[in-house]
Parts: structure tokens; C-alpha cells; sequence
């Protein structure tokens, strides 16, 4: 019985591989953007500039590591920025003002990251309220205690051997912070492609009453997306402060536009059931490269808000009408 | 696994407000057996199912297995019974793969890490023991046509190993060689000596595959027959519940199909 034949079931060649990789949108934009910053400005492609690009991409692209998991199964966290925000001040407020030493400050403000996450997973999936909603609550609440905790000023980190060996020097010219994102979007990476939990959270996002048939625990699975991303997103405010030397209130700010914009350029669907951390961490660096040509180019830097928000809805047209013309080449 | 030969269920009952959706309800199913569940919309064909599966609590009466009574009060425990149930749409995921579709929720591990190759070699094995025909493994199973999802999310009940495989209308919105395609595989299962539970619609299909027909009215068994000793005639008054008027339908439908 030979009759049943799919359409789509030739052979791929290698280039068509390539070109249907879900990263193949992203490589595209990002050489198209590194082209025009090289034409516009001799300062791009300066060694400097390249390291500083990539430190200010390093923040978004481990937030964006973690909320990918987050988007692949379904959900979404608009908290996110302000978590990140949280994980900056908190970590100040206890080493500096409660004057704590510094390896519990870590820990308790990362403790208090995976502590939002599991609130905010909670919430949405046990009380079946949309994480978009429970999160928008959270973007704000938590903006709110970042402020009361930090009497709305910036915090002047503690000087540490330690800290400074973590979070804020650099080896071979390249910043601490780089070898943070490389290593921790490597693990997400391979976390999400290679173990059954990355399996449970395709299955989720692709198709919530299957997984639960096949004996998935879809809420606890969840719950776990949120406290990943929450965790990672403390990490990256601890990480500033590394950088920066202090914390401000307003870090993270708008942030949340950044991630979910990495996310999506990075080839994700917004609805679940697809994505990868290298898309999304490639997706974070074409955000970052447009954020830093506008400024070398000497842009208004206002234009970056437009230019973030347009790209985003850029990545999810064009994501939406791939996806639909894939599927009449199916049908 | 289980070598369960026979699942039975005595008793079956429950209702649902004022309706009393299955009455005393008496079912059998033995290993490399086919047997039908008919019945008209609402005669509680897929209330027992439910309650075969773990899905439905019955308000009374018992499940055994090889005459032990087992609890089954949940999806899992009917899986860990041998039995499973597929629905087609709720068993698969669209955006992955054949073969990860086939252990999804059971993925092969080695330290934690997946083992895609060796789930694509087992998928593509056990796809071919069941003559199932899809070229890759590595499909992803939107792009597989109805048929052959059907036969996938049977694939999946097979390989966890269930000796019972309960098939809710399962050639419902197939084209005709889909139907013949997923009813191969309903025979290839019989022949693997695992016990199929079919409810359909479809009077010719079951009379073509099934070795047994239980007809359901109003929450009760209204009859069963061997399927070799019986005709469409009787199994649709059964459905229906009354002689005359299947006579008299019957009759005219000669009538009308030698007018034309």
C-alpha cells in the first residue's frame, strides 16, 4: 500500500534546509544591518564599539534565553523588564543598605527572582488567568517596589574582589558579561533542543491537549518556564550592576519591548509551539546593532523606541505569512 | 507490560443531571479481537469508552483485567492497564516531528539528553511493522494528511505497549483510502494480537473489519452479535430499535435504488 505520499516529502536539499532553518531570517537582518552601519558610520566596526555592542546585547539576550522557553509553551512574561530592573536594585539594597556580604545578596535576590517567577506561573496557569494579563499587573508592581526599595535613586555598588571577579572584568579584552551570555544561552540552548524538558515545552505550545494526554504535567512544566526566565533575568540586573557600578530604578525599562522584540525577530512564534535560543539571541543582536547605529549616526535617540517597535511588528508579519504560506504549500 | 487477554466491565453505570447515559452496562473485549460499539448519538458508546480510558468515573460497577478488578480513575492508570485510547486531533502535536510524536511524553533518554536518532530509527521500525506508509520519520506531522495522522496517533497507543486500543470513530472526516489505510491498521492490530475496541458510524466498515458488534440504545446494550452472522438489516434495527420501521426504510431504499 503505496498510496500515501505527502506533498512536502522529497528529499531537502541542504540549501533548502538553510533557508527553511528557523534562524535563516535573522542571519539575513543581521548582515543587512551590520552592511548599512558599516556603510554610514566608520565607527562601527571598531573593536571597541563590537564589545560594547555585545555587552549591551548580553542582558537581552539571557533575558531573552529565558522567555523564550516562556513563549515556546504558550505563555508570555511582560514583567520581565521589570524583573530585570528588580535584580539590579535588590541586589544593591541588600549589599549596600542591609550591608549584607556579597554571595547572600546574590542568592537572596535570586531566590526572590525565582520567587516572582513561580508567583507569576502560579497565577496564570493554576488560576487560568492569561499571562499577559498577570504580567502586566507584575510589570508594574514590580516597577512600583523597585522604586519604594530604592527611594527612586540610584545605588552605588559595594567595591568587591569578588563581584568583580563574577560579573564585571573582562579576559582577552572581551567583557565578563559576554562569556555570561555565551555560556548561559548555551545551556538554555541546549536545555530547550536536547532534553525532554525542552521536548515538553514544543509539545505544550504545539498542541496543550496532546502533551497533557501523553502524560506531560503542562502546568507544572509552566511554572518551571516562568521561574527559568524570572532566575535568568535577576542574573542579567545583577550582571548590570557589575558593568555599571550601580543600580537605577528605571533599569529595564521598556526592556520587556526589547526581549519579546529579540524573541520574535529571532523567528519564535508569539503563540507558541516554536522558536530556538540562537534565533532569539541573534534576534537580540539586531535590536542592539539598529539601538547602537541610530546612535553612532547620531539619530534622535527616541527613534530607537520606533525602530524597536516597528521591527517587531516587521518579525511578526513576516513570521505569520511564512507560516501560512507553508501551510497552503501543504495543503 | 501487562499480557492481559481479556478486558471486561460489569455493571457499567452513570448519569449525567437527569440523564441516565449508561444502565448496567456489561462489556467484553479478548486479545486479537475486533469488536464495534454502534449505536445512535447519545446511546453511550462514548461514555463507556470514557470510562475505559480513565477519562469518565462510572458511578457504579467494575473494570478487570484477566478477571482482576483494577482501579482506573485516571487517564494514567488506564495506560498503565494496557489500555489506551486515540484521539487523533488530541494526540498529536502538529509543529513536531513523526517520531518525536510517536514518544512524545516517553522520549528516549541517555543522561538526560534526548536520543532523536534512535527514537527516529524505532518510529521508522515500528511504522513499518504496522505497514504504515511514511517515507521519513522526520516529518513534521502538519504536513501528513488525515490518514495518516490517524495512523500515527495509533503507532503511539501501539508502542506504549497497550494490549488494549480503543478507536473512537476513528475514520470519521477521511477521504475513502485514508478509511481503508486506517482500518488496515485496525486488522494489522488484530493480527498483533492486541484488542480493539472501535466505535463507528460506518455499518459496511465494521461489518468488513470487526469480529464482534455490541449495538447501544438509550445507556443500555441493545444487543451483540458475531459479525459473521449478522447483516446490516439487523444492526441497524438494533440502532434503531424497531423492526418495522427499518423494514419499511429498507424496503423503500429498494425501491428508490432500483428506480434510478
Amino acid at each position: 500500500m503505496a498510496t500515501q505520499v505527502g506533498r512536502s516529502e522529497k528529499p531537502e536539499t541542504r540549501i533548502g534546509r538553510i533557508i527553511r532553518a528557523e534562524e535563516f531570517g535573522v542571519v539575513v537582518a543581521i548582515v543587512a544591518v551590520v552592511i548599512v552601519a558599516v556603510s554610514l558610520t566608520p565607527n562601527f566596526a571598531v573593536g571597541t564599539n563590537i564589545n560594547t555592542i555585545v555587552q549591551q546585547i548580553s542582558y537581552v539576550a539571557i533575558c531573552a534565553a529565558g522567555m523564550s522557553l516562556v513563549v515556546i509553551c504558550g505563555e508570555i512574561d511582560l514583567s520581565i523588564g521589570s524583573i530585570y530592573g528588580l535584580g539590579a536594585v535588590m541586589y544593591t539594597w541588600l549589599s549596600v543598605k542591609v550591608d549584607l556580604p556579597i554571595l547572600p545578596s546574590i542568592i537572596l535576590t535570586l531566590i526572590l527572582g525565582v520567587f516572582i517567577g513561580w508567583l507569576n506561573g502560579y497565577v496564570s496557569v493554576k488560576l487560568n488567568i492569561p499571562s499577559f494579563v498577570v504580567t502586566l499587573a507584575g510589570l508594574g508592581a514590580l516597577r512600583g517596589a523597585t522604586l519604594l526599595i530604592s527611594s527612586g535613586v540610584p545605588i552605588y555598588a559595594k567595591e568587591s574582589k569578588t563581584f568583580t571577579a563574577l560579573v564585571g572584568g573582562s579576559f582577552l579584552g572581551i567583557s565578563s558579561q559576554v562569556f555570561w551570555m555565551l555560556a548561559l544561552c548555551t545551556i538554555v540552548g541546549v536545555v530547550l533542543a536536547k532534553t525532554k524538558f525542552g521536548s515538553d515545552l514544543y509539545a505544550i505550545g504545539g498542541n496543550k491537549v496532546a502533551a497533557q494526554n501523553a502524560g506531560i504535567n503542562v502546568s507544572k512544566v509552566k511554572i518551571q518556564t516562568f521561574m527559568i526566565s524570572s532566575f535568568l533575568a535577576t542574573w542579567a540586573g545583577i550582571m548590570l550592576v557589575g558593568w555599571l557600578g550601580s543600580s537605577n530604578p528605571l533599569t529595564g525599562q521598556g526592556t520587556e519591548l526589547l526581549i519579546v522584540g529579540a524573541i520574535a525577530v529571532g523567528g519564535a512564534s508569539l503563540f507558541g509551539g516554536s522558536g530556538t535560543i540562537l534565533g532569539a539571541t541573534l534576534g537580540a543582536f539586531v535590536g542592539g546593532l539598529i539601538t547602537n547605529v541610530l546612535v553612532l549616526v547620531g539619530v534622535n535617540g527616541n527613534w530607537t523606541f520606533v525602530a524597536n517597535g516597528l521591527l517587531i511588528l516587521a518579525a511578526v508579519v513576516i513570521n505569520t505569512l511564512v507560516r501560512q504560506k507553508r501551510k497552503t504549500l501543504r495543503t | 507490560m501487562t499480557t492481559a487477554a481479556i478486558l471486561r466491565a460489569e455493571g457499567l453505570a452513570k448519569r449525567f443531571g437527569g440523564v441516565q447515559a449508561l444502565n448496567a452496562v456489561d462489556f467484553e473485549c479478548k486479545a486479537g479481537e475486533v469488536v464495534a460499539l454502534m449505536g445512535d448519538n447519545g446511546a453511550g458508546k462514548s461514555t463507556l469508552i470514557r470510562i475505559l480510558c480513565g477519562a469518565t468515573k462510572p458511578d457504579s460497577g467494575q473494570i478487570l483485567i484477566d478477571g482482576t478488578v483494577r482501579s482506573i480513575t485516571r487517564p494514567q492508570d488506564a495506560v498503565t492497564n494496557g489500555i489506551s485510547v486515540v484521539y487523533q486531533d488530541l494526540a498529536l502535536v502538529g509543529s513536531m516531528d513523526v517520531a518525536r510524536n510517536v514518544f512524545l511524553g516517553h522520549e528516549l533518554r541517555r543522561f538526560g539528553f534526548i536520543r532523536i536518532s534512535k527514537m527516529r530509527e524505532e518510529a521508522t521500525l515500528l511504522l513499518g511493522q504496522l505497514k504504515i506508509n511514511i517515507s521519513s520519520s522526520k516529518l513534521q506531522v502538519e504536513s501528513l494528511s488525515g490518514g495518516q495522522r490517524q495512523c500515527i496517533a495509533i503507532a503511539r497507543a501501539v508502542r506504549l505497549g497497550s494490549d488494549f486500543v480503543l478507536l473512537d470513530e476513528p475514520t470519521a472526516a477521511l477521504g475513502p483510502e485514508q478509511q481503508a489505510n486506517v482500518l488496515r491498521i485496525v486488522t494489522e492490530l488484530r493480527s498483533a494480537g492486541k484488542g480493539v475496541v472501535l466505535i463507528s458510524h460506518n455499518i459496511d466498515q465494521v461489518l468488513a473489519v470487526s469480529d464482534r458488534i455490541i449495538v447501544m440504545r438509550g445507556g443500555q446494550v441493545a444487543g451483540i452479535r458475531n459479525t459473521k452472522e449478522t447483516n446490516t438489516q439487523e444492526i441497524v434495527s438494533m440502532i434503531v430499535g424497531d423492526q418495522s420501521f427499518v423494514k419499511h426504510n429498507l424496503k423503500n431504499q429498494t425501491i428508490l435504488s432500483e428506480g434510478e
